[in-house]
């Protein structure tokens, strides 16, 4: 039979119990963890294809929107009957050319035509009347000749057909010698069809659409295609192969998703794109366009991080093998080996060799028996050192006791020495004194100088008698304070000794730098004898300092700090930063393509660029900010004291901005793109060195998503910064598709106790979250430039509301419109506010617009011509958030403003702060003497309600009556018996 | 072995066995039952039987595949009894309480705006796949039928070029047909077509004899027909009794198809109807679609564009449902807006900003055999306007609520 023995039998059985079950456990977690990151990978993308896709639809649909606008315009309408005779007479003559300019300049004021290339109008026999861009297509007809296979052709008919707006392919239009898609539409007068009015989108435009890759990586593509024939093109340029637009051709029996999008399909998966490569689309069909589109990525890069998982699990599977092996192993060697130990050091003892011992220490029964078996072997050893060790000590005494004496005697040969010596030291510091560079000067206990040395003369200048007699300090040169020199008096006489830098002056009247010495002689019962100066001109070494100084902290090429300075400003920064507890940004930019740049125009042009870089980066910042160059292409920004991520952003973007405009260098333009990275302390790290680390990683993050933008480190800002991005896509939409409503609060006269107003208040109906208040979005309106349009609904849908109360009560009612600064400093058009409110035959003194104090005291002359204006115009204006703000008293007056509101933050603790009611009372008295209305808002409770009504309020507002509501609700309201106060 | 130890040893592995039982059995998920809204009974019944079939198709279709997210789909069946009010009541019932995941049905616009505030009031979801007279959005019904500008006015417009310039207009007495011709008068009568007259019936009504009188005295060159359900048999009844024929005066009618006038007898070959999908559609989509479809439920069925709508709206739903991972009306409300499909008629893509359909247009002409020849197709999708652009949305309002009787 087989003999196992200890060490093997345990290694088998926990090998066998512990890999099973290991192995299986790394199998199931694989499988599960790589499923939930597929998935998360397909939803992201998902995501992204779902707002490339509707970047795309929102270009062609605010191109919808804007043509069908223009056609219900009269001024369309006028134009098509008016210039039909003019057309026949001849396009040159000055009629025509009249009509025509006017009609231009009346689109020109209207849209955002910035994607359209042309614009056509047309009559119903498909007579080109007016263009544009005057190409040849001028004056053809569309349904006959040579345009009549074209695009143009094809969607006048149709919008002909169907009176409504129609859509054409993207293809090839020759008057234009460009690829171009149209869009037409009916303009009627009634039921009367007068023409079709036509817009021409740009070729330029329809290739932008797939310029922007940020979140599809490296190989991210978006491929926009549409069907030609039995053919499938691209239509626009395509981010992996270089090809003319409609110049690619797919066959349909190729499989690839394209198709799909084309064929009306919806949907994500892992299929094989036109390259052959595997990739993960997700395809889409977009009616309006025609087109169909795929995002795609490949599974290479997008799956990276399952394959990387996947790798490292296998690796660690190993590892955790490996161990197990190790431990079965251990466990079985360490029982066996004691045993074999004891067996072999035992015999070894008995044989004689008293110095061996069983090196095995285990805290077990075979331990103890090493040990017992150790101590046994201890004590024979012991006696036998014992009779060692005496002997040796005997030695060692009298080898001590020779070295002592010697040293005795060398001690004494030194003394006799140094007598000789004394005498000839006199002689030589009288030499020394004489010739030294240094300057001397020797004082008398009162500090008259007694003596100076021949370098002393030199350096400043002064003759020996001019000085002797004097006292230190003539020659002060007045850069340093009393206090400056009382400490170092101080110092010489507690230590006798000072030391250090001091600026005097010579006798010609120039100031110069000295390290000056300054030692006390006393006698021997420690009276001051002599006070002895010696100093040196350190004016060269200064400079020289300087000059290494400046080399240490700045870069020679572009003199920004470098990268010691930048760590220095850092720190500092820092601190400061802890100290008042603000936040600091550190970008992290890094020139994208600097290398090609150095490689095709040679260093020299590449360092003028890393120059001019610098200048724009500086030109970039604030005058407190830094920027610094840690060396290559690669620069540094601090923004300390930074607020809003919107203020980092901002110069992040504006960096981006400057450095995509192309570099002059020699003869050549040189062009590149920036990458910058985005941390923030504290958040991102406390110190500069884990800032300037991962504003290098959030750099790389950068570049991976396709170079010239900016990331931040943290995922959360960067999640933020993606959030706004969506936030403001979706408020994009939601301004499009009308999902806004408008809330009304009844504001109660409180003399008569009627509602006489109510305050409009902008919801946001959003299909996902549901009801949003305007704290939520407006500040992201006014950022993304939204504000107008939501501004002219609020406008318009209160002024609609207004006009139906006014059937309901008997009196006057008013209603009170919020206006964002942003509105005002915009292209608001308050003109169009003016014809509206003349339209509904309403007075303007019905509308009061309630702005900010800030909106007063801004100087920009257009805001308050603007203003002025629709003061003029019989708007009443009214203050809002009275008392936060920095209000002047002159601007209320300068301005007849009418209303003031008082914030909500004084009326809350109205009740019990005698303060804040002291305050409330004053506004109030203040107002009516300058004639002005006072509302108060926010009011919950009744005590609150009799303060104001005793302070004199005139109108109040808040839950103490009614929340805003619905406006069919604000009817009902109307129509309620009033509360009894 | 001893036998304690032996019992414990069984006893472990019975464990074992039970856990692992415990572990793999999961309990059969629930179905998602899904609401039908149509009429088997009453004069829309003949009318609307077949969209009961076409959705009950579609959804086995998806029950054949596996289901949807693992659950199969239950469609829960209600009568509306061609009775506006009944539909309101039963769609509240199989909201509140069959719990329905969407509701598909309703054929009359009338119909159509009683079901509305029940499903908004229950921010529920109704796919609605008739062809109507539009002006109306409301955020919980997706319509797939066709607007004025995919039917009416290219029809027309077409009638006008092709037929002749004399209309004579024959409708029931609700929303649509009245709708319906205030469009088609506005277009006739601005490019130069006379209108001889215009009549209409009670829905359900069969009373002939005064419009035949009519049509032989004032002898129109073209019939627009907004008729509904079964007052289509007796008109045409009279029709061809009264000598009439297309010959002489083509009927166009945009409330019938295929197997509305298969009902009738052969004769009326030649008259027009506009749709996006007739039977007769070449391509093989469309012939493996009727193929699949009369392999389920004969070989003699007729597939017409209200049956392949609602057949489409099911899988629309369906895509919906697999893009939101949820059947929540809401959920899918949201994703539905994103879909569009390849159907048999072509591509169908849901329009979000209008919750109407693009889809293709096509006239056909009835042959002997009760199908029809396509005669003009649009040359690309065309987009819906629930509110046709050429006027403001508030002047189409204004005109509805002073021009119709309601």
């Amino acid at each position: 039979m087989m003999r196992f023995g200890i060490s093997t039998r345990l290694w088998l059985a926990t090998a066998l119990v512990a890999v099973l079950p290991l192995i299986v456990l790394q199998q199931a977690l694989t499988a599960y963890v790589g499923k939930v990151m597929h998935e998360s990978i397909v939803d992201h993308l998902k995501l992204i294809a779902r707002s490339k896709m509707a970047q795309i639809e929102e270009l062609i649909g605010v191109q919808q929107k804007n043509i069908q606008i223009l056609a219900q315009m009269r001024g369309t309408r006028n134009a098509l009957k008016e210039i039909d005779p003019l057309f026949r007479k001849g396009t040159n003559a000055p009629a025509y050319r009249l009509a025509r300019q006017r009609y231009l300049d009346m689109i020109d004021n209207i849209g955002n035509f910035e994607s359209v290339h042309d614009v056509f109008l047309i009559d119903t026999s498909g007579e080109v009347l007016l263009t544009h861009m005057e190409e040849h297509d001028l004056g053809a007809s569309l349904f006959s000749g040579p345009l009549s296979n074209t695009p143009l052709s094809k969607v006048v008919h149709e919008a002909l057909y169907t009176l409504g707006t129609s859509f054409s392919d993207y293809a090839w239009y020759a008057p234009s010698a460009a690829e171009a898609a149209f869009i037409a539409t009916p303009v009627m007068e009634g039921s009367h069809l007068l023409g079709v009015l036509v817009v021409q989108i740009s070729q330029r435009s329809v290739n932008k659409l797939t310029g922007d890759y940020s979140g599809l990586g490296e190989t991210g593509e978006i491929v926009i295609v549409e069907r030609a024939g039995d053919d499938t093109v691209v239509v626009a340029p395509l981010r992996n192969v270089q090809a003319k637009p409609l110049q690619m051709k797919f066959s349909r029996n190729i499989d690839v998703p394209m198709h799909l999008a084309l064929d009306g399909e919806t949907g994500v998966g892992i299929r094989t794109d036109y390259r052959g490569k595997e990739v993960l689309a997700a395809w889409s069909y977009l009616p309006r366009a025609g087109w169909g589109i795929v995002v795609k990525i490949d599974t290479d890069e997008v799956f990276k991080p399952v394959r990387r998982m996947q790798q490292w699990s296998v690796g660690v599977l190993i590892a955790l093998l490996a161990l197990t092996g190790a431990v079965a192993l251990w466990l079985g060697r360490s029982i066996a080996l004691p045993v074999n130990v004891l067996t072999r050091v035992s015999g070894e003892i008995a044989a004689g060799n008293l110095d061996k011992r069983i090196s095995y220490a285990g805290n077990d029964e075979l331990g103890d028996l090493a040990g017992s078996f150790n101590r046994m072997a201890d004590s024979l050893e012991q006696t036998q050192n014992a009779l060692l060790d005496e002997r040796q000590h005997l030695e060692d005494t009298v080898q001590q006791r020779t070295i002592e004496l010697e040293s005795t005697n060398v001690h004494l040969l030194q003394e006799i020495a140094d007598h000789k010596v004394a005498k000839a030291e006199v002689l030589l510091a009288q030499t020394v004194y004489q010739s030294m560079t240094q300057g001397v000067m020797v004082t008398d206990s009162k500090r008259n100088i007694i003596s100076v040395n021949p370098a002393f003369i030199k350096i400043t200048g002064f003759g020996s008698a001019e000085v002797i007699g004097r006292k230190p300090g003539f020659n002060r040169s007045g850069y340093h304070d009393a206090a400056f020199y009382s400490e170092m008096w101080q110092a010489i006489s507690e230590d006798g000794h000072w030391e250090g830098e001091i600026w005097d002056r010579r006798k010609d009247g120039e100031s110069f730098p000295q390290w000056l010495a300054i030692s006390v002689v006393r006698d021997e019962q420690g009276a001051v004898l002599h006070y002895i100066g010696v100093f040196s001109d350190i004016t060269e070494q200064k400079k020289s300092q300087e000059k290494i100084h400046y080399q240490a902290n700045y870069d020679e090429l572009t003199h920004l700090p470098n990268r010691r300075l930048f760590y220095d400003r850092m720190e500092q920064d820092i601190r400061k930063a802890h100290r008042d507890s603000t936040q600091i940004a550190l970008l992290f930019i890094d020139l994208d393509n600097f290398k090609e740049i150095n490689d095709t125009l040679g260093h020299e042009q590449g360092d003028q660029l890393l120059r001019e870089t610098a200048q724009r980066l500086r030109a970039c910042v604030r005058e407190t900010d830094t920027v610094a160059r840690l060396g290559g292409d690669e620069f540094t920004v601090i923004l300390p004291d930074v607020q809003t991520s919107s203020e980092v952003e901002g110069v992040a973007q504006k960096i981006i901005q400057s450095l995509i405009l192309p570099f002059t260098l020699g003869d050549n333009k040189g062009y590149v793109s920036a990458s910058v990275g985005i941390t923030i302390y504290p958040l991102d790290g406390d110190n500069y060195k884990t800032l300037l680390k991962n504003a290098d990683q959030a750099m790389y993050e950068a570049k991976r998503l396709g170079k010239n933008r900016f990331s931040y480190f943290t995922s959360a800002m960067q999640q933020a910064s993606q959030e706004r991005m969506l936030l403001s896509n979706e408020l994009r939409m939601a301004v499009q598709q009308g999902q806004f409503e408008m809330y009304f609060q009844p504001v109660h006269d409180f003399s008569t106790g009627e509602v006489v107003k109510a305050e409009a208040l902008i919801r946001w109906r959003h299909p996902q979250r549901g009801l949003v208040g305007p704290a939520t979005f407006i500040t992201l309106a006014e950022e993304v430039g939204l504000i107008g349009e939501i501004g002219e609904f609020a406008f318009a849908s209160s002024v609609q509301q207004l006009q139906a109360w006014m059937e309901k009560v008997p009196y006057p009612m008013t209603v009170a419109i919020n206006l964002s600064p942003r509105q005002i400093s915009g292209q608001a058009n308050f003109e169009g506010w003016i014809d509206t409110m003349r339209a509904t035959g309403m007075a303007t003194d019905l509308v009061t617009l309630e702005i900010t104090e800030g909106s007063l005291l801004e100087e920009n002359l257009s805001v308050q011509r603007k203003l002025r204006r629709l003061r003029e115009a019989g708007f009443k204006i009214a203050i809002d958030d009275f008392g936060t703000g920095y209000s002047s008293l002159s601007y209320l007056k300068k301005f007849d403003i009418d209303f003031l509101k008082i914030d909500q933050s004084f009326i809350r603790d109205l009740a019990t702060d005698p303060n804040d009611r002291a305050l409330v009372e004053a506004i109030i008295v203040m107002a009516h003497k300058l004639g002005i209305e006072v509302i108060a808002e926010g009011c919950e409770t009744a005590a609150q309600h009799n303060v104001l009504v005793q302070a004199g309020c005139d109108f109040i507002q808040g839950y103490f009556y009614a929340r805003p509501m619905p406006s069919q609700d604000f009817i009902r309201y109307l129509g309620m018996p009033r509360r009894d106060i | 072995m001893r036998p304690l130890r032996k019992l414990w040893l069984s006893a472990l592995a019975l464990l074992l066995i039970a856990s692992i039982a415990l572990f793999m059995f999961k309990p059969a998920p629930e179905p998602i039952k899904v609401g039908v809204l149509h009429s088997l009974t009453g004069t829309m019944a003949e009318s609307e039987k077949p969209l009961v079939d076409a959705l009950q198709f579609a959804f086995e279709e998806i029950n054949a595949k596996g289901g949807l997210l693992g659950r199969t789909v239950q469609p829960v069946v209600a009568d509306c009894r061609s009775d506006a009010a009944v539909c309101a009541r039963e769609a509240e019932r199989l909201i509140a309480d069959e719990h329905v995941s969407a509701l598909f049905g309703c054929w009359t616009s009338t119909c159509r705006k009683a079901v509305k505030p029940v499903v908004e009031r229950h921010k529920h979801l109704l796919f609605y796949s008739m062809q109507y007279e539009g002006m109306e959005f409301s955020p919980n019904i997706v319509y797939l039928g066709a607007t004025p500008n995919q039917q009416i006015i290219p029809a027309v417009r077409w009638a006008l070029d092709n037929l002749g310039k004399t209309f004579y207009l024959v409708g029931s007495d609700y929303v649509f047909p009245r709708t319906a011709n205030l469009i088609i008068k506005d277009l006739i009568e601005s490019q130069g077509g006379t209108i001889l007259g215009e009549r209409y019936l009670p829905l359900g009504g069969k009373e002939m004899a005064s419009i035949i009188d009519d049509l032989l005295k004032v002898k129109p060159a073209v019939v627009l027909n907004t008729l509904n359900g079964e007052s289509n048999w007796a008109f045409f009844s009279a029709f061809q009794r009264a000598g009439l024929s297309a010959q002489t005066m083509p009927v166009f009618s945009f409330s019938l198809a295929e197997a509305g006038l298969l009902a009738q007898s052969p004769e009326v070959a030649g008259h027009y109807a506009a749709w996006s999908y007739f039977q007769s559609l070449p391509g093989e989509d469309n012939q493996a679609f009727i193929t699949a479809f009369r392999h389920r439920f004969g070989a003699s069925r007729i597939v017409n564009y209200p049956m392949e709508f609602s057949y489409i709206a099911v899988h629309l739903w369906k895509q919906a449902v697999l893009e939101a991972r949820s059947v929540n009306p809401d959920a899918v409300n949201h994703a539905v807006l994103r879909q569009s499909m390849r159907s048999p008629g072509g591509i169908v893509a849901i329009d979000a900003t209008t919750r109407h359909a693009w889809k293709m247009m096509r006239i056909g002409r009835t042959r002997s055999d009760g199908l029809f020849d396509i005669v003009w197709e649009s040359s690309r999708l065309i987009g819906p306007e629930p509110y046709p652009s050429y006027r403001t949305r508030e002047n189409w309002e204004r005109m509805l609520n002073t021009g119709v009787q309601p």
